[in-house]
């Protein structure tokens, strides 16, 4: 080969090949391998880079908003959204509400509570505790049954809500009842059945061991 | 025509007359005798570095060239090369060099024949000469472009020339008679008819013109022979004839009057007819000679007219011919690839930069983000409880049907003489938390109802009495006048009577008792119902 094609060009050749050679390892093996894996970390850095500013977005958000949700918080820490459901307490509001609202008489029966996981307390790992309240109201008039209400809306810790009512009126002003009124008998005219869920919110992990608590009524 | 730098070697025949085309120039070399010392070493060393190895085409100016007319039956495309091969071979069976090519004349069918084809069968003799210069060729490692007659190959030159020197409007003469002396005495004359080569004579003449009158002589003499040839061949006045003869300026006259012929004349230098066509001689002192306008326009073809084969030339310039297309397609290969490595590093380095910027950028994110930890960090408090809670809360509020709000719309709509009877509060569907409670004991999420949401969600049904001494159209039209006033106190809220005055039911118990002694008159009131339908606050 060498006597035909010449040594010349057969160097000429071989070096062609090799400098080609060369240059495809160099763009296939080395640069393109080399820009695709920079290219992926890139994208990685961008994507992090863009995590990092909407983190610091929300942090400087929060931070603006967090200034109201602290004054909202303590707020909800005063009213006790927070307590374990103190039966002495609650038995100590009742009482107070059935004289602040001159209703005739409250049979409250606390049922026990129960705890339930919320999506979004759980978030601040506490969970719910939920108790079930029946109330039979007796009353000369339905105003004092509203105040009662109103009073245990306000004064109860955690939050309290009416699921059922029903009132009914159990007698006439008549001139025998009006009498009964004068002297301080107070017959009892109109009568209501009142069904109530009392909620707080409390760390789950002390509740985790004990899902359910006692009943009680006040 | 592809203008490419070559040398052509012309095959004489006392002589090697090598020339070096290149766009610029063409240029007599070396003139290198068959007999002269080591020949094929000084022509390969010539070809080598005088000539810079550039691909070599091989011409042969010799006097012995063989040529003949055949007639090839017409036969498939398929078939056609293998009769014009065989065709060949029986013609000139004992040259190795030969080649065919077709004319354009026809034979038409006739009774005498079928019809056929026309082509000129050329050999040329396996000499010492060519011999010499293939060696040589071989020798220099210079790649082979091809090997050829020149009267073939300058047949469509003289074509060509005619047609420049042919006036315009002017019919074109059929006959061209190209006459030029070449460097080694001999007079080359190339004759061709409708522009394809008809006849070819090489005869020695005086070497030198400078006796005029002699060398017009004996050119004249030549061509009245070639036209003897010519009268053979069927040419006749009326098809026209242009003669064109290179010869120095000095002589033209006096060959001028030499020649007498019946048709255009046209004598030119060796540099004028260059001109003509287009090519450029490097300085010719002598401007008689015209073999340096054939290796001129036979060196800017980029492939001969009648490629002759031979098995010897083959043995070489076929690899030859394959490496310089290797190392054409290595060098494009190369450029290719390093332009490809330029631009892929280009973008490589692009990358690195823009990597390096989003590495600085997140650095200083980084920091941002820490002070800002730290920041709500130092407040001191559970920001996760924080917000948790008020959202757990807000989702109580929202589920809440504010039963208080609702007994104020009613008292207020009731006003000072209508009183309830019976009311009745209750949900028609569990609220969100009891009904997550459900759904998670089946392993379900329930989502907190969307925003604005106002489905009725819960029902208040009030009972009032009539006296039964109420007039009923008149009763019914205060019921209608309460629901209007409920609706208008409870504006979201979907009030609906459902029983009116006109119809009756018992209402109280009766009782008989031993102990009255008169009887009460019993009366029966009107009962009156009304629905109320809300959503929660």
């Amino acid at each position: 080969m060498i006597n035909i094609i010449g040594a010349r060009r057969l160097l000429t050749l071989f070096v062609l090949v090799l400098v080609n050679a060369a240059l495809a390892y160099a763009v296939y093996m080395v640069i393109q391998p080399e820009t695709e894996a920079v290219q992926t970390a890139l994208n990685a850095a961008k994507s992090k880079e863009s995590t990092t500013r909407q983190d610091i977005a929300n942090l400087e958000l929060e931070f603006a908003q967090l200034a109201k949700q602290q004054a909202e918080f303590d707020t909800l820490k005063s009213d006790g959204f927070f307590s374990t459901q103190s039966r002495k307490d609650a038995q100590k509001l009742f009482l107070d509400a059935e004289r602040e609202s001159g209703i005739i008489s409250a049979t409250v029966n606390v049922k026990p509570g129960a705890v339930f996981e919320n999506e979004e307390a759980k978030k601040a790992e506490h969970v719910l505790l939920v108790s079930p309240v029946d109330i039979m109201i007796k009353a000369v008039d339905d105003t004092d049954i509203y105040k009662y209400i109103y009073l245990l809306e306000q004064s109860f810790p955690g939050h309290i809500s009416t699921k059922n009512l029903v009132m009914t009126r159990k007698g006439q002003i008549n001139d025998t009842t009006l009498r009964a009124i004068a002297s301080r008998s107070n017959p009892p005219l109109v009568e209501a059945n009142l069904s109530m869920t009392w909620r707080t919110m409390v760390p789950a992990a002390d509740f985790v061991e004990t899902p359910e608590l006692g009943a009680g009524t006040p | 025509m592809f203008a490419s730098s070559k040398t052509v070697l012309l095959i004489g025949d006392e002589a090697l007359y090598i020339y070096s085309v290149s766009f610029k120039s063409t240029q007599l070399i070396e003139t290198v005798p068959w007999e002269a010392e080591n020949f094929e070493a000084n022509v390969a060393k010539i070809l080598a570095k005088d000539c810079g190895g550039k691909p070599v085409m091989i011409i042969n100016d010799m006097v012995e060239q063989h040529y003949r007319k055949e007639r090839v039956p017409k036969v498939s495309v398929m078939d056609r090369q293998n009769v014009v091969k065989r065709k060949l071979n029986v013609a000139f069976p004992n040259y190795p060099a030969r080649a065919a090519l077709p004319l354009k004349d026809k034979i038409p069918k006739s009774e005498k024949g079928p019809a056929a084809s026309i082509y000129i069968f050329a050999a040329a003799p396996n000499s010492e000469a060519f011999n010499k210069a293939m060696t040589a060729a071989k020798l220099s490692y210079a790649s082979i472009s091809g090997f050829g007659l020149l009267p073939v190959e300058v047949a469509d030159m003289v074509k060509t020339l005619s047609a420049k020197l042919t006036p315009k409007g002017e019919p074109k003469p059929r006959w061209t008679v190209f006459i030029g002396q070449h460097h080694n005495g001999a007079l080359r004359q190339v004759v061709t008819k409708n522009g394809e080569l008809a006849l070819t004579r090489m005869t020695p003449i005086v070497p030198s013109d400078d006796d005029p009158q002699q060398w017009a002589s004996e050119v004249n003499q030549e061509f009245q022979a070639t036209m003897s040839y010519m009268s053979r061949f069927g040419f006749t006045p009326q098809d026209g004839l242009d003669v064109i003869i290179i010869a120095n300026p000095e002589v033209s006259s006096v060959v001028d009057d030499a020649i007498e012929v019946m048709g255009a004349v046209h004598i030119l230098s060796a540099s004028e007819a260059a001109k003509k066509l287009g090519i450029t001689l490097s300085r010719q002192v002598d401007q008689r000679y015209a073999d340096g306008i054939h290796a001129a326009w036979i060196g800017r073809k980029a492939k001969l007219t009648l490629p002759m084969q031979s098995r010897e030339m083959e043995s070489f310039s076929k690899p030859r011919q394959m490496a310089g297309l290797a190392t054409a397609a290595l060098v494009l290969g190369g450029m290719f690839l390093g332009y490809t490595a330029f631009n892929e590093y280009s973008a490589l380095n692009a990358l690195y930069t823009e990597a390096d910027d989003v590495r600085a950028r997140q650095a200083q994110l980084d920091v941002q983000y820490q002070a800002e930890v730290q920041r709500k960090e130092a407040l001191g408090f559970d920001v996760r409880l924080v917000q948790s809670s008020i959202t757990v809360y807000g989702l109580m509020e929202k589920e809440d049907i504010k039963p208080l709000k609702l007994f104020k719309g009613i008292g207020t709509a009731l006003g000072r003489d209508l009183r309830l009877d019976n009311v009745t509060l209750h949900r028609d569907k569990d609220d969100y938390f009891e009904a997550q409670a459900a759904a998670a004991k089946i392993g379900i999420i329930a989502t907190p109802p969307p925003e604005g949401e106002k489905n009725h969600v819960y029902e208040a049904l009030l009972q009032l009495t009539f006296p039964s001494t109420t007039d009923i159209e008149k009763g019914n039209k205060e019921v209608d006048e309460l629901k209007a006033r409920l609706q208008k106190e409870l504006p979201d809220h979907e009030v609906v009577v459902q029983k009116y005055l006109k119809d009756t039911q018992y209402v109280d118990e009766l009782v008989v008792d031993e102990k009255k002694t008169e009887a009460e008159d019993l009366v029966q009131d009107f009962i009156v119902s009304i629905s109320i339908k809300g959503a929660n606050s």
